[in-house]
């Protein structure tokens, strides 16, 4: 029986605290998207700000489109070893809907199937 | 005493109390108090703040705050920092080109956010109902408090952003004379990330929580009243993470894993210890090129860039715009536009009326 060939989609950004992550994305617009992301989601967020905090919490990793090396974001995750990747262009809209992704923060890589 | 026990003592000297500069730093786990004055100089800058904040919730009356807060829609809670940055960002605020030095910058920085503090408070007392000034003069306090804050702030020439980057560039520009070019950018993180004492408000926020689920009596953790309570430990979560909100502690408190709070919090101190070590490690790597001009450079740039950051880290989320002295500002800008003022709209007089603000701040009120 033949399969049918999966590709790998790609996003990339700046890697802001490295590791391997892999989960589901959760995409956070607002505060009111916050309660979806449960333990081990990912974080997808256009940028976070203090009422993130229990959302990245819970979440095995955390990508946002904005943010320097030295943003809230990126300390944060450094500080609580959380593998982080900054600036990763479109990503609220590239993996809305998508049901699991692999990161490498060391690298800045988020990979899925489609 | 071995190195790691001292550099943990000098972690809880921290912690506990506003440092005194110099205060019995002479061996070599604290050879950064030594290197770096200006970091050092920003943990009491911090508490400073804080302390001030504290004041004023007393003289109001915690009681009378909490009970303002009460009133306040929630929806205005989950829309003031998106609603605030709309404002900021659709304006064009008069920011004068600044190029002070660093110690200047840092002494105007939180000389404006005193005042920002200060102005909050002004506007608590008019939204409460208990001040008779009219609307026009506190609408025009918060804008030119606004303005201020933007002046030392993200958008400015010679902001805070601007000046972390300068520090940044500077930092990595001498270390590449002193490392390989390849290992700079990771230096240039691990300066960046200095974890304790210089943590960020984000970070404290789980360490503020992690305290307060350690010293709840059982089964008191998620009871409404404990959020009204007046006692620090409550205090210290409403002023830094909660906007004196006692909906918003309890719903960050229902929020938070408590099992990934405790491990984390575990997880977390080690990391931190390890984090800290490898930053004393590169200071003393970077310290014994002796009285090369490009370690000097080094030390000199990390020293700001650490000072800068914590402050930005840990000030801004607390006690600015995001704070619950944001909000207050929000909420007076938008009864202002409710009669028809409009924020922003007059450079001029908001360039005049700023700069009065700054030179009226009384700093005999606000020593330690």
């Amino acid at each position: 029986m033949k399969q049918a060939k999966q590709s790998i989609e790609r996003l990339t950004g700046r890697p802001a605290s490295g590791g391997f992550a892999a989960g589901r994305p959760r995409i956070v617009r607002n505060r009111a998207d916050l309660h979806k992301v449960a333990t081990g989601d990912v974080l997808v967020a256009p940028e976070t700000d203090i009422a993130f905090v229990p959302a990245m919490q819970r979440a095995a990793a955390i990508i946002t489109e904005t943010g320097g090396r030295f943003c809230h974001a990126a300390v944060w995750a450094r500080e609580n070893q959380k593998p982080t990747i900054l600036q990763v262009d479109g990503a609220t809209s590239a993996l809305d809907g998508v049901q699991h992704v692999s990161i490498d923060a060391d690298a800045g890589t988020i990979e899925w199937e489609v | 005493m071995n190195s790691r026990q001292s550099m943990n003592q000098d972690i809880q000297t921290f912690r506990t109390r506003p440092p005194a500069r110099h205060d019995g730093y002479d061996d070599e786990s604290s050879l950064t108090a030594r290197k770096f004055p200006l970091s050092y100089e920003a943990l009491g800058i911090l508490d400073s703040i804080e302390r001030h904040v504290q004041r004023s919730e007393l003289a109001f009356g915690r009681q009378n705050i909490q009970r303002f807060m009460s009133s306040v829609p929630g929806s205005l809670f989950d829309q003031h920092i998106a609603d605030y940055r709309h404002i900021i960002r659709a304006r064009d605020w008069p920011n004068e080109k600044r190029p002070t030095s660093i110690q200047t910058f840092i002494q105007e920085y939180v000389r404006a956010a005193a005042i920002y503090v200060d102005v909050a408070f002004d506007a608590l007392a008019y939204l409460n109902g208990s001040s008779d000034v009219p609307l026009e003069f506190i609408f025009h306090r918060a804008e030119a408090s606004e303005a201020l804050r933007g002046q030392f702030g993200k958008r400015a020439t010679f902001g805070i952003d601007a000046r972390i980057e300068y520090c940044a560039e500077q930092t990595a520009d001498a270390l590449i004379d002193l490392f390989p070019e390849d290992d700079v950018e990771g230096l240039l993180v691990v300066i960046g990330t200095p974890n304790l004492p210089h943590q960020t408000a984000e970070t404290r926020l789980l360490e503020d929580f992690h305290a307060y689920v350690k010293g709840s009596r059982a089964g008191t953790l998620y009871d409404d009243d404990a959020a009204r309570s007046h006692d620090e430990r409550t205090w210290r979560i409403l002023r830094r993470h909660a906007r004196w909100s006692a909906n918003e502690f309890s719903s960050m408190l229902r929020q938070l894993d408590q099992d990934e709070l405790n491990h984390q919090y575990d997880r977390c101190r080690h990391q931190q210890y390890d984090q800290i070590e490898t930053r004393q490690e590169l200071i003393r790597r970077i310290a014994r090129f002796g009285d090369s001009c490009r370690a000097f450079d080094a030390l000199k740039n990390a020293d700001a860039l650490i000072a800068l950051n914590y402050l930005n880290l840990a000030l801004e989320p607390s006690f600015s715009f995001k704070g619950a002295p944001g909000l207050l500002h929000l909420m007076t800008f938008e009864a202002g536009a409710r009669r028809g003022l409009d924020v922003g709209s007059d450079a001029d007089q908001i360039q005049r009326n700023k700069w009065t603000l700054f030179k009226s701040y009384n700093k005999e009120e606000h020593k330690q």
